[in-house]
């Protein structure tokens, strides 16, 4: 019981269809590539242990969730962008429409994270297709440097860039939540703290869920 | 066409070099060939420069005749004026010709002599060869016939008008005379395949032949397919083995042209029977000539020729054998006709024989053209049902093994033989759609399984069941399109299909081949469906229980069984683009668990897990995208029957009998862990159970209820929202 975790972030990664959402999760997750992987019907949700600085571990709880439009108008995953602190954009660097609707996709979780805001990485994915790219480094930083974002490109089948894009972003979280500027709230699952037991749930309570995150 | 001309030229340059063998160079009317063949195949104008070329070799006497006739004729194109030219020049030449002698009774010795030598060789040589030889005898003459044809068709460069200025009398007396170098030849006969093209005593070997020629050589000139030209023509350029004697070369009388030209036109139309079918007719072993040739050129076939390939493959002949051939006709000619030598004729040529004999060949050999196209369509035809037996056959086989492996899954409720039997009787009612069978029998048969290979049957039956039973009609925006024309139409969903279709049961044998069989019926049925209805379109989740369905059934069956559920049944309202469906459907399970297991809903409620967390997949693909097919399978026998509400039964059902492994999981990771991995692994016997447990369950006025509840709770909510909005 030795891995305790400093806080839990919830994330969520969102972008088109099969830009490769569950797999940068897997690939993060456990470490493995999947080739093929079923859609996102709903939901899913995974968790990892991210050490940012020595002994400071950060437990990601990520959510994927599906891509095709209907599903995310406000029915099934609505609830989960509002309870979410961070979030991966991803595109598909070989599919150029995924990366013009990442606007859309901004948009809606702005929408929808009200009061709250997310912060956002823009990652361009499959990078290792270089070949197939139809999104320019240059361009995709520039769309990212507009809306306040940083932007990484990654592999999940090659393993290219997936541990710093996820450390990055939980470490400009832990960064905000040091300076206050995100702080722990009653009801919403964004942040949780790990040593002080909050209102919500018991200290016992977080001791065990730290159980599957050993697994 | 280009291994057609290949073969042509071949065919002639062959037959060339052994005319120049045989004949002596001099010979006016070889160069007159030789002419001809220059001019073969040029443009009128190109021909016309040829033509005046060759009138510059030719001494002044010569050359003011052919230009007076010409003149006379004052023809309107460089094309007439050049049919003049070969006209008048072929009158010359053929003067030429007459005067031109040579000592004949010492050759046609050698030849004599040459013949029993090649008969003895070949007497030596086994039973079975004889057969081989046969053929081989076969496509010598049809190649003879091949060059005669060729010099049909240079006939046609050269112009009717031409022929027709010559007096068929003076053609034939021309062409025998020209025979005459061939006689000069200093080779022993049997070497010199010409000759034993000659051999045409066996009117059966000569006829069979050129049954088979004339389609060849119509095929790619049907245009100038006028049988007098080319026959005329013919004669001219492959008279050469007929005797100079001039009793030989009377038989061109306009009877015989007649006869002939009615046998080719004949030949045209068998050829045009059986071109409409590709020639398969390796099937007889004993019509000798036709069928021996077709086994021998049955391998050529399998090469992937067009048909039209195929027909002149079986005409045609590889040019190796030309030895034996000459051997073998020789054999024919001394053993069958010992005046064989003297009928020297070349097939086509009827003329070539005494004027008596002519006639009599000409008729027998209609008859036996006709009988041996005849047997020859009629083996087509055998061969060719036995092919679409053949590959009706392949194709059950490799449905069966389809079936085999779509069906490949471990039963839940295997279903034993008496059951089995049940099925079989329903599903054998006679007017089956129109028969309502009792319920009661149906339930209960369900209940104890239902057998795998009748499985997609069963669901149809089910399915008429249930709309034999409806009083209202809840089809789709009935247009009445079939499923060919919504396959015709583009859907806008395509894009949307297609990258799901990889991932769709993508380790299963039957869907896992990348735009395979099983990913191309997929995509078919969901463009269909999205076509038929807009609605809808494509959702998520959709390709799994499509796909299901396609493990059963025929692709158009399964389409057909996807609207039922989706129109009939009311599966669509859960794919709408709103999904308020699947929202009802979450609040309708979350309420279900608090009425029936309220521990365990307060379990997950302090974990904060909705169903929403882990339900939407089994309400959406039907459990399909999770749980063993063979679970799934018995989830898609009760939805036929008990409709959607089965869904909620199957997961209530699961939830509650495991409710203790979920509580003892404390954590929001374990507890959906538990019920999105483990619960779908639990094996066969907790399967059986659940199946047994949701036949029995009933849920309707709860569902109703329910949905009512959270019409009520969503309007309280969203009506003060939705007001301070405005």
């Amino acid at each position: 019981m030795e891995a305790i975790w400093l806080y839990q972030f919830r994330l969520i990664v969102i972008g088109d269809s099969t830009v490769g959402k569950s797999c940068l999760i897997r690939r993060f997750t456990e470490g493995r590539f999947a080739q093929v992987s079923d859609p996102t019907v709903g939901v899913d949700f995974f968790s990892r242990l991210v050490e940012i600085e020595p002994g400071k571990r950060i437990k990601l709880q990520i959510w994927d969730t599906a891509g095709q439009e209907r599903f995310r108008c406000r029915s099934i995953t609505r609830a989960y962008y509002r309870n979410s602190v961070g979030g991966l954009l991803l595109f598909d660097i070989t599919n150029r429409r995924s990366f013009q609707n990442v606007h859309d996709w901004l948009e809606e979780a702005r929408s929808h994270v009200q009061p709250h805001s997310i912060v956002f990485l823009l990652v361009g994915h499959k990078c290792d297709l270089e070949a197939q790219r139809q999104v320019t480094r240059q361009e995709a930083e520039k769309l990212a440097g507009a809306y306040g974002m940083r932007y990484v490109e990654t592999s999940a089948r090659d393993a290219i860039n997936v541990e710093h894009a996820f450390t990055e972003l939980t470490r400009d979280i832990f960064a905000l939540v040091r300076s206050g500027d995100i702080t722990i709230q009653e009801g919403w699952e964004g942040v949780k703290s790990g040593f002080v037991p909050n209102v919500v749930h018991s200290s016992e309570e977080v001791t065990k869920s730290d159980r599957r995150c050993l697994c | 066409m280009l291994t057609l001309k290949q073969a042509f030229s071949k065919a002639v340059e062959w037959k060339k070099s052994n005319c120049q063998r045989q004949q002596c160079d001099t010979c006016p009317l070889l160069q007159f060939h030789r002419l001809c063949e220059r001019i073969e195949g040029l443009s009128p104008f190109d021909t016309k420069l040829e033509l005046q070329k060759h009138s510059a070799t030719l001494d002044n006497e010569e050359q003011a005749s052919v230009f007076e006739v010409v003149m006379r004729a004052s023809p309107k194109s460089d094309k007439e004026e050049n049919e003049l030219v070969m006209a008048s020049l072929r009158t010359l030449y053929e003067k030429k010709q007459s005067s031109h002698q040579h000592s004949v009774t010492q050759k046609e010795e050698i030849c004599e002599k040459a013949a029993p030598t090649a008969l003895e060789t070949h007497h030596s040589s086994s039973q079975p060869k004889l057969g081989q030889l046969k053929s081989r005898a076969k496509r010598s003459l049809t190649e003879s016939l091949e060059g005669i044809w060729k010099g049909g068709s240079r006939a046609r460069a050269q112009t009717n008008l031409g022929l027709r200025s010559g007096s068929s009398a003076s053609i034939d007396t021309v062409s025998s005379s020209q025979e005459q170098p061939c006689l000069d030849d200093p080779l022993p006969a049997p070497n010199g395949p010409l000759r034993p093209r000659c051999s045409t005593g066996d009117p059966k070997r000569l006829d069979s032949p050129s049954a088979l020629a004339p389609p060849t050589h119509s095929l790619p000139r049907q245009g100038d397919a006028e049988p007098q030209g080319m026959r005329r023509r013919a004669n001219t350029f492959s008279h050469s083995p007929i005797p100079p004697s001039a009793e030989y070369s009377l038989g061109y009388t306009p009877k015989t042209q007649k006869a002939a030209t009615s046998a080719s036109s004949k030949l045209i139309r068998h050829y045009s029977v059986s071109s409409d079918t590709p020639h398969q007719s390796n099937v007889a072993t004993a019509l000798s000539p036709l069928s021996s040739f077709d086994v021998e050129e049955s391998p050529l076939r399998s090469h992937g020729h067009s048909w039209r390939q195929q027909i002149f493959l079986r005409v045609a002949t590889p040019q190796k054998s030309a030895e034996n051939m000459g051997m073998y006709k020789l054999h024919l000619e001394c053993g069958n006709t010992p005046e064989g030598r003297q009928a020297h004729f070349s097939p086509v040529g009827f003329g070539g024989s005494k004027e008596s004999v002519p006639e009599r060949k000409i008729n027998r050999s209609k008859d036996e053209l006709r009988e041996l196209w005849r047997t020859a369509i009629k083996q087509q035809i055998l061969l060719q049902r036995m092919e679409k037996e053949n590959l009706k056959l392949k194709a059950s086989e490799s449905n069966l093994q389809n079936k085999r492996l779509k069906l490949d899954y471990d039963e839940i409720t295997p279903c034993l033989k008496e059951v089995t039997l049940v099925w079989e009787k329903m599903l054998g009612t006679p007017e089956r759609p129109k028969v309502k069978v009792d319920m009661e029998i149906i339930h209960a048969a369900l209940a104890q399984g239902v057998p795998r290979q009748h499985r997609g049957e069963v669901w149809k039956f089910l399915s008429e069941q249930y709309l034999l039973r409806q009083t209202v009609s809840t089809q789709p925006p009935t247009n009445n399109t079939s499923y060919r024309e919504l396959l015709q139409q583009v859907s806008s969903e395509q894009h949307a299909i297609l990258i799901d279709l990889g991932r769709t049961f993508p380790t299963h044998p039957y869907f896992e081949e990348s735009m395979g069989p099983g990913q191309l019926s997929l995509y078919n049925v969901l463009s269909a469906y999205s076509v038929l209805d807009p609605e809808v379109g494509y959702c998520q989740g959709l390709c799994f229980v499509t796909g299901v369905l396609l493990l059963h059934l025929e692709e158009e069956d399964a389409f057909n069984m996807l609207t039922f559920l989706m129109f009939d049944l009311g599966l669509r309202q859960q794919y709408k683009p709103s999904m308020t469906a699947v929202q009802i459907q979450m609040y309708q399970l979350s309420r279900l668990l608090h009425d029936y297991h309220k521990d365990l809903h307060c379990h997950l409620e302090q974990q904060e897990i909705a169903p929403s967390l882990y339900a939407p997949p089994w309400f959406l693909t039907t459990f399909a995208s999770q749980y063993p097919l063979g679970f799934v399978a018995r989830v898609f026998d009760m939805l036929f029957l008990q409709g959607p509400e089965v869904i909620f039964k199957v997961g209530l059902s699961l939830l509650g009998s495991h409710k203790l492994l979920i509580m003892q999981h404390d954590s929001l990771e374990s507890i959906v862990d538990v019920i999105k991995t483990e619960l779908p692994n639990l094996g066969l016997v907790q399967m059986e159970k659940t199946v047994n447990q949701v036949c029995e369950m009933d849920l309707t006025k709860q569902l109703q209820a329910y949905e009512v509840e959270y019409q009520v709770l969503n309007d309280e909510l969203h009506a003060p929202s939705d007001f301070s909005q405005h």
